[in-house]
């Protein structure tokens, strides 16, 4: 029947030795089945399941009425799979553009990393240009989001919080002492993911959400900060000076309202600034506190006993040769207690010093909290310093009266200041009122004020206060500090830096401060303002290149908390209701 | 239709197929149902498969696979119709040939495809021809014509041995550079289809020579097949390099189970490249388990059982080598994949036959399964004394 003799066999043959293959297989793939089965598939599991990270968000730091100073918001960063690049040239062509970049900078970007699994070709970009870098397309370029720091007041404050790295780790400011607090907690979820490990699908059970970081409430007000900005920014602008520092404090608690530099700098781009202007020269910077100090020994010679208000002393018409000491500017006579530290006498202070001994003067010293950190939250803080008795010498007696021979910080000599107003207790300062977690609860409360020691009584912080800073402005150096309808307290100081180069007291280089409280009935805040090297040709005295921005930044907080003036204005009379001035 | 009174000559009282009115089912039948599953099967693991690296694009290969099904049940008639023996002439037996080494030529040129391997010639709308595809076919039409002639002398060293080893060759070169499986594929078919033909026993012997040097210009030379035959003796060595392939493949095999995660559910085979062509059969046994794949061995199994029976009583002496082909490449090439997604024989780049996505493979093997339902529909036709083209319940033999 068949054509071919060996049909049948060839056909049989075929057919039996493909059977016979196909059966092989057949009893091979039950073979893998019954011997590797459930470790090929556990195998798969473990390669199909991974944990990915989920960001927290960092928290805010906000001022002391919430307004945010330094906030976080998710941004999206550009970055490539250089071993995913199929051709790095024409990646680097069609990249480059979009991102703003060389195309030889890109090019050489991703062939230095060909043997990695990433690089970041660019930090950080605008909505528009990640969306255009996903419509490209492009196999092993693709975008990350992360956190950025925005700062919607600028560069407000920006000594106080400090700034943040690329990374949003916390670099310096408050950002760095608090890092792990604002960092929060990464969560993990337990995910399916396909080869190129992108997500397919998310185990319910295996979840753990992330904890945002907590939020740090300051004591700073946003208002009364711009304001002590602008003022001390005018100053360094109208004497030419190399900085200046302002500080507003709140004496009865010590918190901090307000803490400013100048030179500042943009905490967006920290980098662009030099290490000086980002210092926080407030509690970083020292100088030798000069007449600005001269009421912290004369209350505590008071209150020892040695000089009594209204004594009257002797000054030398300017030239006390037996301490070899001058009082700048004017020759004084007869001055009593009060109107010497108005006037701002050396002689005085010197011969008070030689009634009072140099054991309690250091004692007097180191009970203003000089010498030693005040311990506000803040990184770099210096000690300030103060010398052990040992070193001191015959002079010292006479110097250290009026502010020569030790150095203090700003934060440490309002500090000191703020005792006169708070009845002469010494309050640790604070820069932060509390922290809210991230649901907004308060998480930890700072509001009780901490008192670190006493000065002095409060008789006698009352009396300095009434008879002795009341003058300073009515009458003395501090009368441009003037405020119509309220009664402003203050010390003026001007002291001479050592030069850098010469090691000996400078006779260009000044230091004018400014201290300043009101209203002098029931202080509600304090001001320091330092303008550090001013032009001398314009003016170094503190009570001129200071005290102008002194009394702006107490008028402006006056205003903004609506505190009423205690007396009619210059010569009218002036009834305050509601806000609204009505003459009669 | 007097079925029930058909007599049924030699299948005594074995079981015949039937239809649903009683009636036998003719070859060409049995070989629809065959291919229809298997493309059937094809189109929905395709599909399964598709989820791949762009998951935006989750249809890549769907719709044109299911086109291609579609044209490839319409080429399987268009074969099943037209009389075999239309080829059983010197101009197409040549021509076809001539027509295949010249795409193959072509290809090397002008061809595209992925990871340097030149395997495609793009065509219109967006498709793309695989020549090689076309050449397995061209070898075993010129074969079977060149030893179906009456003058044929296969037994003589010059006029057979060497025409036959010079096309055979020329078309093994030809694919050899960018497609290992299917030369080796070609070369294994066509000197088992000469000696078939009536080659000497010796005359492969020959050959071993030349192949051997071959084998180690190709592998030895092209770093990555020695490195495929490491591989096979130990995948999970190469985990992360040239074991990729083979260790997810496997992982798959594993994941499935017995029964499979359920069509369409699978996640290992996305881990898996060339899921949807070379390693379909991976996907199969994950989503289907061990025993899906064991139903499309079998499936393969029941249609090398029914071409057997075909070459077994072909009408003629083309038909009788052309049938033998045409099982030889499907059958060998499904044992080939098989082998590779189960790391029995080392990787090689091979579809399996009528499942895997592919245009060329997919239309070119339809049309071979109609081939050898076309000579099935002649024997029956002889077998009745009828002129074909009319159906006839068929009388075996």
């Amino acid at each position: 029947m068949t054509p071919e003799p060996c049909q049948r066999r060839v056909a049989a043959v075929l057919t039996v030795g493909l059977a016979l293959l196909l059966a092989a297989l057949a009893g091979f793939l039950v073979y893998i089945y019954a011997a590797s089965s459930d470790a090929l598939a556990a195998r798969a599991s473990r390669q199909q399941h991974m944990y990915i990270p989920i960001r927290p968000m960092r928290g805010n730091i906000v001022d002391a009425k919430l307004r945010i100073l330094a906030g976080s918001q998710a941004i999206r960063s550009v970055f490539a799979d250089p071993k995913v690049v199929e051709d790095v040239a024409e990646a680097a062509t069609r990249v480059a553009p979009v991102l703003g970049l060389d195309r030889d900078e890109v090019y050489r970007t991703l062939a230095e990393a060909s043997d990695k699994r990433f690089v970041w070709l660019k930090r950080r970009v605008p909505n528009e240009t990640a969306d255009a870098i996903r419509r490209l397309k492009l196999r092993g370029v693709s975008l990350a989001t992360e956190g950025v720091r925005h700062y919607p007041n600028g560069s407000l404050a920006a000594h106080v919080f400090g700034f943040v790295g690329v990374d949003e780790q916390g670099l310096e400011g408050l950002e760095r002492l608090f890092d792990a607090r604002l960092r929060g907690r990464p969560g993990k979820a337990y995910v399916l993911a396909d080869c190129r490990r992108r997500p397919i699908w998310m185990e319910p059970d295996d979840f753990t959400p992330a904890q945002d970081g907590q939020h740090l409430v300051l004591t700073i007000d946003a208002v009364i900060q711009a304001a002590a900005e602008r003022a001390i920014a005018e100053a360094v602008r109208k004497y030419r000076a190399a900085s200046a520092t302002a500080i507003v404090m709140d004496p009865t608690t010590g918190a901090i309202w307000a803490m400013a530099n100048v030179p500042t700098y943009d905490p967006a781009r920290y980098g662009e600034f030099s290490a000086d202007a980002r210092r926080n020269r407030a509690v970083t910077d020292m100088f030798p506190p000069g007449s600005s100090a001269k009421p912290f020994t004369a209350a505590a010679a008071a209150e020892a006993g040695v000089v009594r208000f209204g004594e009257v002393i002797y000054c030398e018409n300017g030239y006390w040769p037996a301490a070899n000491l001058h009082d700048a500017g004017h020759a004084y006579g007869n001055l009593t207690f009060e109107q010497g530290i108005q006037k701002s006498s050396n002689i005085m202070m010197g011969k008070i010093g030689t009634r009072f001994g140099n054991r309690r003067l250091r004692d007097a010293l180191v009970a203003f909290g000089f010498g030693r950190k005040t311990g506000v939250w803040l990184p770099g803080e210096a000690p300030g310093l103060v010398f052990p008795l040992a070193r001191w010498t015959r002079l010292s007696t006479t110097r250290v009266p009026f502010g020569q021979e030790y150095m203090v910080t700003p934060l440490q000599l309002i500090t000191a200041f703020a005792a006169f107003a708070n009845g002469g207790r010494i309050m640790r300062p604070k820069i932060l009122r509390g922290v809210l977690d991230n649901r907004g609860r308060v998480a930890v409360d700072l509001t009780e004020p901490q008192v670190v020691g006493r000065a002095m009584s409060e008789k006698t912080a009352r009396e300095m206060l009434d008879r002795a800073l009341v003058g300073v402005i009515e009458s003395g150096t501090g009368k441009r500090c003037r405020i119509p309808g309220y009664r402003v307290f203050g010390k003026t100081g001007t002291a001479q830096k050592i030069d850098p180069d010469t090691k000996r007291i400078s006779h260009t280089l000044y230091v004018g401060v400014f201290l300043a409280g009101v209203p002098a009935a029931s202080p509600r805040m304090v001001v320091l303002v330092l303008v550090n090297e001013p032009d001398k040709s314009l003016g170094y005295y503190g009570g001129t290149v200071a005290a102008p921005a002194a009394k702006q930044i107490l008028q402006q907080t006056l205003t903004y908390l609506g505190i009423p003036p205690s007396e009619p204005a210059s010569g009218r009379r002036e009834t305050y209701l509601a806000g609204q001035t009505v003459r009669h | 239709m007097t079925t029930a009174a058909q007599p049924v000559a030699r299948s005594g009282g074995r079981n015949v197929p039937t239809d649903t009115m009683g009636r036998p089912l003719t070859e060409p039948c049995i070989l629809f149902l065959i291919v229809l599953a298997l493309v059937t099967l094809g189109v929905l693991l395709v599909y399964s498969a598709s989820r791949t690296a762009d998951a935006a694009d989750t249809t890549r290969y769907f719709p044109k696979q299911a086109y291609f099904a579609l044209a490839g049940l319409g080429v399987f008639i268009l074969g099943a119709i037209v009389p075999y023996h239309r080829l059983n002439r010197w101009w197409v037996a040549i021509g076809v040939l001539v027509l295949a080494v010249g795409l193959l030529v072509l290809v090397l040129f002008i061809g595209s495809g992925r990871g340097g391997a030149r395997r495609f010639l793009n065509l219109p709308l967006g498709l793309h021809f695989q020549p090689s595809e076309l050449a397995k076919f061209a070898v075993v039409i010129f074969l079977a014509w060149f030893y179906g002639r009456s003058k044929a002398r296969a037994r003589n060293f010059v006029r057979s041995f060497l025409p036959a080893i010079f096309v055979i060759g020329g078309v093994c070169w030809l694919i050899v550079k960018e497609d290992f499986g299917t030369a080796a594929l070609v070369g294994a078919v066509a000197v088992i289809l000469c000696l078939i033909a009536g080659w000497r026993w010796w005359f492969p012997t020959l050959i071993l020579a030349p192949a051997a040097v071959g084998a180690y210009v190709t592998v030895w030379l092209v770093p990555y097949r020695l490195d495929r035959l490491k591989v096979w003796l130990d995948p999970w060595e190469y985990f992360t390099g040239a074991g990729w392939h083979v260790c997810q493949s496997l992982m798959a095999l594993g994941s499935g189970g017995l029964t499979g995660v359920g069509l369409g559910a699978g996640i290992q085979k996305l881990y898996i490249p060339d899921n949807a062509t070379d390693f379909i059969f991976a996907v199969l046994c994950e989503e289907m388990g061990i025993l899906g794949g064991i139903m499309v061995i079998g499936l393969f199994g029941v249609f090398v059982w029914r071409a057997g029976k075909i070459v077994r009583s072909a009408p003629d002496r083309f038909a009788f080598l052309l049938a033998s082909g045409i099982l030889l490449v499907i059958g060998l090439q499904a044992i080939m994949n098989i082998g590779v997604v189960t790391s029995a024989l080392p990787a090689k780049g091979i579809g399996l036959p009528l499942v895997s996505y592919g245009g060329s493979s997919l239309v070119m093997m339809c049309f071979a399964a109609g081939l050898l339902a076309s000579i099935a529909r002649r024997r029956d036709a002889q077998a009745a004394g009828i002129r074909p083209l009319v159906h006839v319940p068929a009388r075996r033999g």
